[in-house]
């Protein structure tokens, strides 16, 4: 294209999708307040934009929508098992936002979705209610940013505040908090809570330079987790996905190596690996619409429907990783 | 696609179009990369004359369809003369919604365009939900979006009237669209900038290629569904033609299990370089 991309696609948020019934909702005037310019259009039901027909992923990516919706059925889920649960039996996970800001290569939004258009569910409240009822039968580890970076969308819904709130006053609520944003200055405000998990995803600046377009550097992420730790937040750390890229070792040694330069490895709580997976629908979707992405285009082996790098390699890649941390930390602490 | 000629012929025009014989009832204009038919008046008359273009010149994902044609305006916001991009179209009587993909930046309003299937005027405004009124547009939408992405339909109205009961003339009609034609090709150009990054990344003549080996090699279907994911992977990754696979192209297999064994090679090369 001559015409920078710029130049030829409207900003992001350009337009706002509103669902008729929640016109009035608190979080709705907040999210039109946060972008006044914003053309507003209403419609029925989110799926009406959000589920049409031969939407391109990779097109909208360049001008994303925000989709302002009621969530009306289930609001919990139980967690997948491509799920690391950290030894919690009764594992949850809950997206009051779909879609992320952020254009991971690897991310299996991309083959999941049918939109890259970002829906954001205005009724916490139901959430809230739904898990209340489900405290009152047992304990629940809840993975609140899940199909999304909810701290990174922070200062357009503050979700992470609310839901970091909502589990002060709940003890038998353990939740964990996803990024790769250094947008802890919107959280930094709350007192931390021994139920709050701070769970970053670290991966080398190369591999951050070519696949994780739009996330802050590996340096800032290292500074943002320092700080939350200092305040006393508990600080997961997430080496996943590991990724089979050129020089793949110098990059994951010289990673780890800075991370825990800059972080007191005594301090923090845990830490997950994992390699590169996808289920074998998501990755075919993905891979339909978007011929630049070689990472995506690696002939992967399939085992019962996830695709991921061949046996060996993932070995590799696991043990490597593993020994490099596992040098800082003990064993008990890092989760395959 | 456009209700009228008066409504064609600045675009006729301005794109040097001619008339293709038809045997259907549509007169159909066109050029080396545009197509226009002329479908009447009303929705199932749009929606039958769209169907009928696409099909007709076997439109691919990397197309785009518009509708171009005058409408109503309800209120006077807008003036006589506005170019529309309809970001929201709603078929009053089914109450169905359509809602194009706005990605690209451009210099018309936006509203939404409610699409009737008799002309409307002033007396009914309490009826209207829409900005825009039309006879039209929703038909239109609703047979591209069987054939194209949202992002590949576009409805551009030019406001006519204030839904008041006296007819504007052919040649008020033609000029209001000659007149916007300068921020429509804008537009146009724009999309076609949009889709030019898309496509597939094998070539024609590497279909040719494969498919040729494939015969060479008396590959199976799988065998050569895989052959063409290989090739598609090798050109992503590396950066590079398929150059390498040339010398299958003077290799025949005299056996499905030789075949095999050439397969196997190919794919060493591909996935490993
Ligand atoms: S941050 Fe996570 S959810 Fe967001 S694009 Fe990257 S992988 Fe996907």
């Amino acid at each position: 294209m001559n015409k920078s991309k710029d130049n030829l696609f409207m900003n992001s948020f350009s337009h706002i999708y509103i669902e008729k019934s929640i016109a009035t909702h608190p979080i709705t005037k907040k999210v039109l307040h946060r972008f006044p310019h914003a053309t507003r259009i209403e419609v029925n039901h989110y799926k009406d934009v959000f589920c049409r027909t031969r939407q391109n992923f990779f097109l909208q990516k360049n001008s994303r929508k925000l989709i302002l919706a009621v969530k009306k059925d289930r609001f919990i889920y139980p967690g997948t098992k491509v799920c690391q649960n950290f030894g919690n039996e009764h594992f949850y996970y809950t997206s009051s936002v779909l879609n992320c800001i952020y254009e991971c290569d690897y991310c299996y939004l991309q083959g999941m979705y049918p939109s890259a258009n970002i829906v954001v569910f205005v009724n916490i409240e139901d959430f809230f209610s739904e898990l209340e009822s489900l405290l009152q039968k047992h304990p629940v580890y809840l993975s609140i940013s899940y199909d999304t970076d909810l701290l990174a969308f922070e200062n357009v819904v503050p979700f992470a505040s609310m839901w970091i709130q909502y589990a002060r006053r709940h003890p038998d609520l353990q939740i964990e908090l996803r990024t790769k944003s250094v947008n802890y200055s919107a959280i930094r405000h709350l007192p931390p809570s021994e139920n709050i998990v701070l769970a970053w995803t670290l991966s080398p600046q190369e591999a951050i330079n070519e696949f994780e377009q739009k996330t802050p550097s590996l340096n800032a992420r290292l500074k943002c987790i320092k700080q939350s730790i200092n305040d006393g937040w508990k600080v997961r750390l997430c080496f996943d996905p590991i990724l089979y890229i050129e020089k793949w070792q110098e990059h994951y040694k010289q990673c780890i190596q800075e991370t825990f330069s800059i972080l007191p490895a005594e301090k923090i709580k845990d830490i997950s690996i994992g390699v590169f997976r996808m289920p074998r629908d998501y990755l075919k979707n993905i891979r339909k619409n978007k011929i630049d992405s070689p990472l995506l285009h690696y002939p992967f082996e399939c085992k019962n429907g996830i695709y991921s790098y061949p046996e060996q390699i993932t070995r590799q890649l696991i043990d490597f990783v593993y020994q490099m941390i596992h040098s800082y930390v003990p064993s008990e602490k890092i989760y395959l | 696609m456009t209700a009228f000629y008066s409504e064609a012929k600045p675009l006729i025009r301005y794109f040097c179009l001619k008339k293709i014989p038809q045997f259907s009832k549509y007169e159909i204009y066109s050029s080396q990369d545009v197509a226009l038919i002329i479908s009447g008046t009303g929705v199932l008359a749009a929606a039958i004359a769209t169907a009928h273009l696409l099909t007709l010149y076997q439109v691919k994902s990397t197309d785009a369809a518009f509708n171009i044609g005058i409408c109503g305006a309800t209120s006077t916001d807008h003036k006589h003369g506005t170019p529309v991009l309809c970001h929201k179209i709603i078929h009053h009587e089914t109450k169905r919604t359509y809602y194009p993909d706005i990605l690209i930046k451009h210099h018309l309003v936006e509203g939404t365009l409610e699409t009737f299937s008799h002309p409307v005027y002033k007396n009914m405004v309490s009826t209207i939900e829409g900005n825009f009124v039309d006879m039209e547009g929703a038909g239109f939408y609703e047979a591209a979006a069987s054939f194209l992405p949202p992002h590949n339909i576009y409805c551009v109205k030019i406001v006519s009237d204030f839904l008041e009961e006296k007819k504007l003339s052919q040649r008020m009609v033609s000029e209001l669209i000659h007149q916007n034609i300068p921020v429509i090709c804008e537009l146009i150009n724009n999309i076609k900038l949009l889709n030019m990054n898309f496509g597939d990344i094998l070539t024609e003549n590497d279909y040719d290629m494969l498919h040729q080996i494939s015969q060479n090699l008396r590959l199976s279907v799988t065998m050569t569904h895989q052959l063409k994911q290989f090739a598609k992977q090798y050109k992503i990754r590396y950066q590079k033609s398929l150059a390498c696979l040339r010398p299958f192209l003077n290799v025949t297999a005299k056996s499905k299990s030789e075949g095999k064994i050439y397969f196997e090679q190919i794919k060493r090369q591909l996935v490993h370089e």
